[in-house]
Order: C-alpha cells, then structure tokens, then sequence
C-alpha cells in the first residue's frame, strides 16, 4: 500500500522541486540582468557580451600583474571594472548578512536576534572610524581595524558570558549588549574628536554603507570569508534545526550544543565582520530576510538556509540597483534596504499569516 | 539494561539526589513516583547524562554513560521531555524525523528513507495525519505523540519519560502509556517515566521508585512497593487502597468516606493538662484490655517556662529526654528548642507504620508546627492514617486544630476540649467504638 503512494507520490515531487529550481534560475536571472542595466552610464547588450568576452583575460591580468592590460572601451571598462565587481560585492554580502541572520537566530532561538547580537557591527563601526581618524591610513587599514575590532567584540562578548560561569543564551545576549554600548560609546566619541569638515563626514558616509567603493579586490576578499563560511554552515544547516530545540533535547538527541553553538557562532561572526568591513553597516538583511524566508519556507534550516542566502544575496543586489540609478546622487543603500523590505515584509506578513508559521 | 549505584547529584551545596541504587531489565515499565520537588526531574537528567553525578554510577549495559560520548548514549536511550514550544515553527514530521539526528554523521541530513522511516512511525502511533501540521499548533496529546514517536524512531532500547501525561485529557492519558506499554511488550524496550499518579503506576507499571527529597523511599516491584502506607507517606496525605476487579485503586480517604470517625482531637491551651488527660486515658484503656500504641511527650515546667520534655513509648514504656531549651535558634525546629537523637529514634519506631494492625489506637503527644512542615514526625502521620481500622488520638494546640484538619485532609473528626468534664468517657467511648 505505503509503496503503490510512493510511486505516485515521487515524479509529482521531483518535477515540482524542478519547477521551483528552474524558477529560482529565472528570478536569479532577471536580478542580474537589472542589476547589469541599471546604473547612469546607459549600456548596450553587445557592450554586455564582449565584456563578458573580456573578463577572464583582464581577471588574468589582473590577478598575475596587478593592472589591467588589456585594450577596453568605456562601456568595457564600465561594466567589467566598476559594475561586476559591484554586483558581486552585493550579492556576496547580501548572501553572509542573510544566512548568518539565519544562523544567529537558530543559534539563540530567538527570531528577534539579528547578526549585530554580540556586538559585531559596533565594533566593526568603531574600528572603521579609528581607521578613518587615524594619520595616514588608507582604505585596507579601515577595513582591517574593522574587521579586527567587529570580531574583538564577539570574542569579548563570549569571554564574558563563559567567565560568569553559564552558558545560557541570554547571558550571552546580555554581555553582547554590554559590549555593544561600549563600543558605540567609543564611536560616539570619535565622531565628537573628528574633524568636522573632513573626517566626520566620512565616518557617517561608511556608516550608512556604500558599495560604491568596490573593486575585484573587495570581491576576492569577501568570497573567502562568505563562500567557506556558508559551505560549513551548509552542511551543519540540519544540525542546527536540532539546536533550536534547545540544549536538553539536542542533547538527548546526540548533539554537543555547546561546541555546534561555538562554531556557528565563530564563522557568522566572522562572515559578518568581513561584510560590514568592507561595505558598512547595511540594516535589516540580517534580521529580516531570515524571517521573510521563513514566512514560506517554515522553520526547517534545509531549506531556510540556503534560500535565505540566495535572497538576501538577491535583495541586496536589487537594493544596490535601486540605490544607483534612481537619483542623480547615490543613496546610502541602508535607506534603500529599509524602505523596499519593510512593506515587502509587511505584505508576506499578510499574506502567509493564515499558513500558520507565525 | 540500566543500572544505577549509589547516585548523588548536587547544586552548589544543596544534594538533590542521595545515594540511590537500582536496577531496570529490557521489557521493564518502572514508574517514579514523588512529590512535586522531590527530584524527579533531576534523577532522569542524570540517567541521561545531562547532569553530571558528584558519585556512584549510571550503567547502560555494561558501560558507564561518564566513558560513553553523546552519540553513544543518544543511540540507546531517547529522552520524552515535559513538552515545551518551539521558537520556530517545524512541522510534526520534521521534529519526528529529529529523532534519527544521532544515526547521521556530522554534515549529514535525514535521507528520503529516514523520512519514510518517521512516516511509519508516525503511522504506527496514529498521527501520520499531523505530518504537515504545525507543532506548535498542535493540542497537548498530539504533541505527546509527536514526541513520542520522535523517541521510538531514536531508540527502542530504552526510553526515558518525563512527566508524559502532563496536559493531556482522560483518554489521551492512557493512549499514551498503552502505547508505551506496547513499546515494552513487543520490542522488550526498557521504560522509565515520572508519573503523578499512583493509579497510571499501578496500570502499568512493573517496577516503582519512590522518591522522597532526593532519597529512595523504597524500590522494587510494584505488589511490594505500591502501599497504602507508601503512597501516603510519599505524598504526606492519607490514603486508602480499594480492589478494583484485579487493581487495588488508591484514593484519598476523605473523599470516600464523610467523617473520619478514626481520629479524635485532644485540644487546650499550653498547660491545661492534655497530657494528664491521655495519661488518664491510657489507664482506663490498659483496665479495659486495650493496649494503646503511640507516643506522649509530658513537659517539665521551671520558672513558668516549658524547659524540656521527655518522650515515652507508650506501647512498651521505654522514655528518654526529648527535646530541651537552648540560648540560640536550632537550626532544624526553628525554635529555641532542640530535638535528642534518640527521642527522635524512640519516637520513629513508636510511630512506625509497619508496627501498627488493624484495630490499634495510636496516640500522638502532640502535633505541632513541625509536624505541619513535614519534619519531626510529619512524615509518618499521613502512613499511620492508611493503616485500616486504626483509630487515633492527636494533642493539638487550639489555634493548630483547622490547619491540621486541613493538613491531613481529615472530615470532621472530633474535637474534645482537654477542660470538658466528659472527655475520659469521650475518649472511651471513642476508643471502643
């Protein structure tokens, strides 16, 4: 009986998960391709196929000397060195803010949790601004004292939950907030110290977050740290179901939640420092395309992890677009996040409430 | 299967589990049973390997759960917990399907045939249904189930079962320990569950463990530990055990009867001469040929104050000092008064339930506070009411009389005032009822 079900059952299931698959390729597609488009140079489809012709050669060049060596014309130069570099620096840093959202909030079972619970983004805020006070530094020693302040304060935020001798999760949350506010202090104060007609308005520039200044640099810097990162979290993604149950129950289950916990925690941590170091602090990605994903998919990190990354990667991506090519000056494309998510979020609210998953 | 020697488990300076010890075989239904904080919880934690014994051993089979790793003891025992929300919403089949989580190597996820696995199961216990359902949204017997099944897809070796009819109606209740039970019968799984019911214990269980302030009250098979002086002693009320067809049933006694004819209350304030009055009594029992049991506890006077007291056996006459006033608070009777080791030995055995048969009359001179609080003899009234046919005389102090009544569950019972000119023939008529 149980097998005569399954017979039927199977093909309907595997064209359907085809369909959705095919789908996803279209939509991931026509993101794409808008993002290619969109922008104030205007660009022509030819431009788009001889770049593309290009682009393994200058990436060549680009990797074993260090310039680009090849002939380009402007459309060319526009859209291999500007444009690409750019919408993959959007897409990877959509993608490490949304999945390591998911995590964050698996990991402290708390759907209210968005990545900056441990204090990463202030410190990575106040790094960031140090590096545009200090003399003399350039743009990697900004990204680098960022990078190294944001993981400080995780770091610090766990030390002190372990020292006070428990390892509940709500200790945690409370030793990330103590660290959170004293980095933000520290921000505070260095904006007080700037100068106000050079430095400070370059502090609150990297505050709102820009991708403006992506290169193919920023690009190889960031896949390291999202692409190793997301493939642990990948193949840990079931065990972190069995997480949100609690330590008890994964315990009894055969799980060590504290050690899952750590490592988790170690590489989103680390996937978040690396992209609000390299393009500031981009709001509501973390916190809330997890749950926009989760208004459909259900709680189940099979699934929710990797479509919480293909859509935060793509929201960001639509986000930056919007953020070039809808005015003459470019918005802090934070503004833009919040401005196209919150009514797309309150709409799935709407729509999928009667599925009961909220 | 399980075997556990000499536990002891504390937090901070507090032992929450006293040097326990027992056995459990493959097939066996062992129900604990124990008043709310008498460590239940904790107990099943540490055959869990969730807490971590200060002494004494947890074996499972042959090995120490403290040398065997998660995974190891995942695969031989599946927890049931008090059920609780998710944060987020799984589906029932999703969590069911948790239950194969220690069969899948690190970077693993359930396979289409662990799926199928969780379907059957689910079949089994009757909610394949709910496999799309929302956990959080399910009612608590269906979340039972789903917990359940999530246990019998982890192991079938031993489950271990906590507080499982919490939250779930009349029927629901019984589905789930038959469905337990069948667990034990057909697949020899080993079953140890919390219950709060002495009844569900007597159904289905094979072996008991009584459980009192983290100590082993008693433990063995269920004909010998489930007593009527037993159950009432463990929950500090008096109970009495009635055969239903093959079952002996165990009810409160005041809700069976109205009046509790069995107990009569000697009342007066400090000094109004209660125990000259039982001493009286005592004497014209002994001049009808019945032979009262009990204790009696006559104070000595100086300077207007209690100073101390003796405590007499009143079966077998042996007395020694009791209690005695001290400079600074005691730390157990909270008062200025100390208890001697052996007044409290004389009394325990004076007052042992196993020394009592049908028709004795047992005096108790007199109930206090204390015994209000569980301590001094607290513990032994509620055992000493679940003798049948006793009958019992209890010197209280007025203003104690309601909060006793209340205590011990008694119905009416009578209340004599140690002044009234009547009380020798009221007590006798009492007695000799």
């Amino acid at each position: 009986m149980s097998l005569a079900v399954n017979t039927v059952k199977a093909p309907n299931m595997q064209a359907k998960k085809l369909y959705t698959t095919i789908g996803w390729l279209i939509m991931v597609f026509i993101v794409i391709t808008v993002g290619v488009f969109a922008g104030r140079f205007s660009i022509s489809v030819t431009d788009v196929l001889s770049a593309f012709q290009k682009l393994p050669s200058v990436l060549y060049g680009l990797i074993k000397n260090g310039t680009v060596t090849d002939e380009l014309n402007q459309a060319e130069r526009v859209l291999i060195l500007i444009r690409f570099p750019r919408l993959l620096t959007a897409l990877l840093v959509g993608a490490g803010l949304a999945v390591s959202g998911a995590v964050y909030q698996g990991v402290f079972r708390n759907p209210l949790v968005s990545p900056d619970i441990l204090g990463v983004a202030s410190g990575c805020m106040f790094g960031a601004a140090l590096g545009l006070l200090l003399p003399g530094s350039g743009w990697f020693m900004v990204q680098a004292l960022a990078f190294i302040f944001g993981l400080s304060a995780a770091t610090a935020a766990m030390l002190m939950a372990k020292r006070f001798g428990s390892n509940s999760l709500l200790l945690m949350i409370m030793t990330g907030i103590i660290v959170g506010s004293l980095f933000s202090a520290g921000l505070t104060m260095m904006k007080a110290l700037a100068d106000p007609y050079g430095e400070l308005p370059a502090i609150i520039f990297w505050l709102m977050g820009s991708m403006s200044t992506s290169s193919w640099s920023t690009v190889f810097q960031l896949s390291v740290p999202v692409l190793l990162g997301y493939g642990v979290i990948h193949s840990l993604r079931y065990r972190l179901n069995v997480l949100c149950l609690g330590d008890q129950q994964s315990q009894s289950l055969g799980i060590e939640p504290e050690k899952l916990r750590l490592i988790l925690i170690i590489i989103s941590s680390f996937i978040v420092a690396s992209c609000v170091a390299t393009v500031g602090q981009v709001a509501w990605i973390g916190l809330v395309v997890p749950h926009m994903v989760r208004t459909f998919t259900g709680a189940n990190n099979i699934k929710l992890v990797p479509l919480a990354t293909i859509i935060g990667a793509l929201f960001l991506l639509l986000a930056d677009s919007v953020a070039r090519a809808s005015l003459s000056i470019e918005i802090p494309i934070g503004i833009v996040t919040s401005l196209v998510g919150a009514p797309l979020f309150a709409f799935l609210l709407f729509r999928f409430r009667q599925g009961g998953h909220y | 299967m399980l075997s556990v020697k000499n536990l002891c488990y504390s937090v901070g300076t507090k032992q929450l589990i006293k040097d326990l010890s027992f056995e459990l075989h493959p097939g066996e239904f062992l129900a604990i049973l124990g008043a709310n904080g008498a460590g239940k919880t904790t107990l099943m934690h540490c055959l869990a390997g969730l807490n971590k014994p200060d002494s004494g051993e947890v074996l499972l089979g042959k090995h120490n759960i403290k040398s065997m790793n998660r995974i190891e003891i995942a695969q031989q025992m599946a927890l049931v917990p008090q059920q609780q929300e998710t944060a987020f919403a799984f589906s029932a089949l999703e969590m069911v399907v948790m239950g194969k989580t220690p069969y899948l190597s690190t970077f693993d996820s359930p396979s289409a045939q662990d799926i199928e696995d969780a379907r059957n199961v689910m079949k089994i216990l009757d909610i394949g249904g709910l496999a799309k359902s929302d956990y959080n949204h399910l009612s608590g017997g269906e979340r039972q189930l789903v917990l359940l099944a999530r246990a019998l897809l982890q192991s079938q070796k031993l489950l271990l079962l906590d507080e499982p009819t919490n939250h779930l109606d009349y029927r629901n209740r019984f589905q789930i320990l038959s469905q337990v039970k069948r667990s034990c019968t057909e697949s020899n799984t080993a079953v140890v569950a919390i219950l709060h019911d002495p009844n569900l214990a007597q159904i289905y269980a094979d072996k008991v463990l009584l459980l009192e302030h983290g100590k082993l009250l008693d433990f063995g098979c269920k004909q010998d530990v489930m007593t009527a002086e037993n159950i009432s002693r463990l929950y500090g009320l008096p109970i009495t055990a009635h055969p239903i067809e093959q079952q002996q049933m165990f009810m409160p006694q005041n809700i069976l009867t109205n009046s509790n004819s069995k107990i009569a209350i000697v009342t007066g304030e400090s000094g109004s001469g209660k125990t000259t009055a039982i001493t009286e009594l005592i004497q014209h029992c002994l001049d009808i040929n019945i032979k009262p049991k009990g204790i009696l506890c006559p104070g000595k006077i100086k300077d207007g104050l209690r100073s101390s007291s003796e405590i007499i056996n009143i079966a077998t006459q042996e007395r020694c000092e009791f209690s005695k006033r001290i400079d600074k608070l005691d730390s157990y009777t909270s008062t200025r008064f100390t208890f001697t080791k052996e007044g409290m030995a004389l009394g325990n055995k004076a007052l042992a339930p196993e020394e009592y048969t049908d028709g004795d009359v047992c005096i108790i001179d007199e109930i206090g506070p204390m015994e209000l609080g569980a301590k001094g003899f607290g513990t032994l009234i509620a055992p000493l009411l679940a003798v049948d046919n006793t009958r019992h005389i209890w010197v209280v102090r007025p203003n104690l009389v309601t909060q006793v009544c209340r205590h011990w569950s008694l119905n009416k019972p009578l209340v004599i005032d140690c002044r009234d000119e009547d009380i020798q023939q009221k007590l006798l008529n009492f007695v000799t009822q």
